[in-house]
């Protein structure tokens, strides 16, 4: 699943063009909706890499 | 195992594409300097760029670059498309009134619009002219604690505080007051500054055709993960192009990603300790927030408008009234931009945006009706309206021999934002081409 470092992330709001299925949303910080498939295109336009792909942990999006 | 290193050669590496780093590049590539540059993003200019959504050319942070100044020079001086458009002049909203700025006698104006009392007309009139003609007041102060002195009208220390968040991103009672008047005298207030119909992108790819059409490359989706230096002198750096390690071998190298990051890249332990303490007190970052909205009819009657006495809000865009490309057919494109109360963290980034919603109802009778919000960016911390605040610089050369930072991190006094970008790279490119030939 893709996570948000809330310590990194500035609310740029440069990935929310970014997601194919419109899931993701900034309001000051990046929100990573449940219609996201994981396809990582987000990942690499975030200027400062505060957009993860998370594998087998307990960290949720909502 | 270990493939073999690939390795590369050049004459000046550019770390990052922002407009620092193009106008570097492509003022050195047309002194005929073998130029690379590499961008970690996959695409180019950094915050000057477009990114499309919902059909709308939306920006990654610059709105209205600056005409007739340094940076349309460097095109000119380069061979490159300068495609902007004039925005017109400038317009200010004071106690809800309309009130356009002359190109000559604009204070007066602005004032004249803020108070009937004469003698505090003259007494504010008279310190700016003393302060353009005669000395500065000093840096000691803030511009807020300067104007205080003078008047005590919040209209007036409002006009201020617009004009100063808007094109300079700092507070009133944030910004030296000496670095306010320097920059009027150096920029004019950036009186003069227009629209990208093709959107911001548009100058980064300007001057990337000028330097792939002298022979040098630009790499996108291409972190530099470190600065190679030895007995303190740059030898390169490693670049990881598109998942390949590369070692790209360099006579200069020229970072456009922020002194710190730059720092973080070279190593702390190849840099000068008093450079360290010297970036770790003097840099702070500018925060901007900008909103981003499509509206489908047009709410502003100007094209730009600085507003004073709101909440937060202090300029408005409306880029479309001069470039309609950057909309669908039948749709417009409004940008607000604002300051929050500190800009220094921490910053409560949820109430302040609350807080030009707030404002944006107020001004643009209409707006729930007929705005969608397409973007809320904030800017600051590691992406930041600009690296540092005005007047709170440090140099563009480093303690490394040939490795030099450009952008609004290592800015001259008075210069903001994108001509101070455009004009560190020039200085910068002068200093190279005193010192070294190209493919020495």
């Amino acid at each position: 699943m893709i996570t948000v470092d809330e310590n990194l992330c500035v609310g740029c709001a440069l990935c929310v063009p970014t997601c194919p299925e419109e899931a993701l949303s900034s309001f000051g910080l990046a929100h990573v909706g449940k219609s996201c498939t994981e396809c990582l295109i987000c990942l690499e336009f975030c200027p400062i890499g505060a957009l993860r792909e998370e594998r087998g942990n307990e960290e949720k999006h909502d | 195992m270990r493939r073999n290193m690939i390795k590369k050669s050049c004459d000046v590496l550019v770390i990052g594409s922002g407009m620092g780093g193009m106008s570097s590049a492509a003022l050195l590539s047309h002194e005929g300097y073998r130029t690379l540059v590499a961008e970690r993003l996959p695409y180019i200019g950094g915050r000057c760029s477009t990114i499309e959504y919902k059909g709308f050319r939306c920006t990654t942070g610059v709105i209205g670059p600056e005409m007739g100044g340094i940076l349309e020079e460097i095109f000119h001086k380069v061979g490159a498309e300068f495609d902007v458009h004039p925005a017109g002049p400038p317009h200010y909203l004071i106690n809800g009134d309309i009130c356009e700025v002359p190109p000559k006698g604009g204070f007066r104006k602005l004032i004249t619009a803020a108070t009937k009392d004469e003698a505090e007309l003259k007494r504010v009139i008279g310190a700016i002219s003393k302060a353009l003609g005669w000395m500065e007041p000093s840096g000691a102060i803030s511009l807020q604690e300067w104007l205080l002195q003078y008047t005590q009208n919040e209209s007036i220390l409002g006009i201020f505080q617009a004009m100063v968040s808007a094109t300079m991103f700092v507070n009133a009672d944030e910004l030296p007051a000496k670095e306010f008047f320097v920059f009027l005298k150096k920029m004019k207030a950036v009186r003069d500054f227009g629209f990208c119909p093709k959107g911001s992108i548009a100058l980064p790819q300007s001057l990337a055709q000028v330097v792939m059409e002298r022979g040098g490359e630009v790499w996108t989706r291409s972190p530099v993960t470190r600065i190679i230096s030895e007995n303190a002198i740059v030898r390169g750096a490693m670049v990881n192009k598109e998942g390949e390690e590369i070692e790209v071998e360099a006579s200069v190298v020229i970072s456009n990603c922020g002194p710190k990051k730059t720092v973080e890249l070279a190593g702390r332990e190849n840099m000068d300790k008093g450079y360290l303490t010297e970036l770790e007190e003097t840099i702070k970052p500018a925060v901007v927030i900008a909103i981003q909205i499509a509206t489908d009819k047009p709410l502003l009657e100007k094209n730009y408008l600085i507003v004073t006495g709101a909440r937060r809000i202090n300029a408005l865009f409306q880029p479309t009234n001069v470039c309609p490309e950057i909309a669908p057919p039948g749709k417009h494109f409004l940008l607000a931009g604002a300051a929050p109360a500190s800009s220094l963290p921490p910053l409560n980034v949820q109430k302040e945006i609350e807080l030009c919603l707030q404002d944006l109802r107020d001004l643009l009778p209409g707006f729930d009706k007929h705005a969608e919000i397409l973007l809320t960016s904030t800017f600051h911390s590691n992406w930041p309206a600009m690296h540092s605040w005005p007047g709170h610089d440090v140099p563009q050369k480093t303690p490394i021999i040939n490795l030099y930072n450009v952008g609004d991190g290592v800015k001259s006094s008075g210069m903001i934002a994108l001509p101070s970008t455009a004009e560190s790279a020039l200085l910068v490119a002068e200093d190279v081409k005193r010192r070294l030939s190209p493919g020495a």
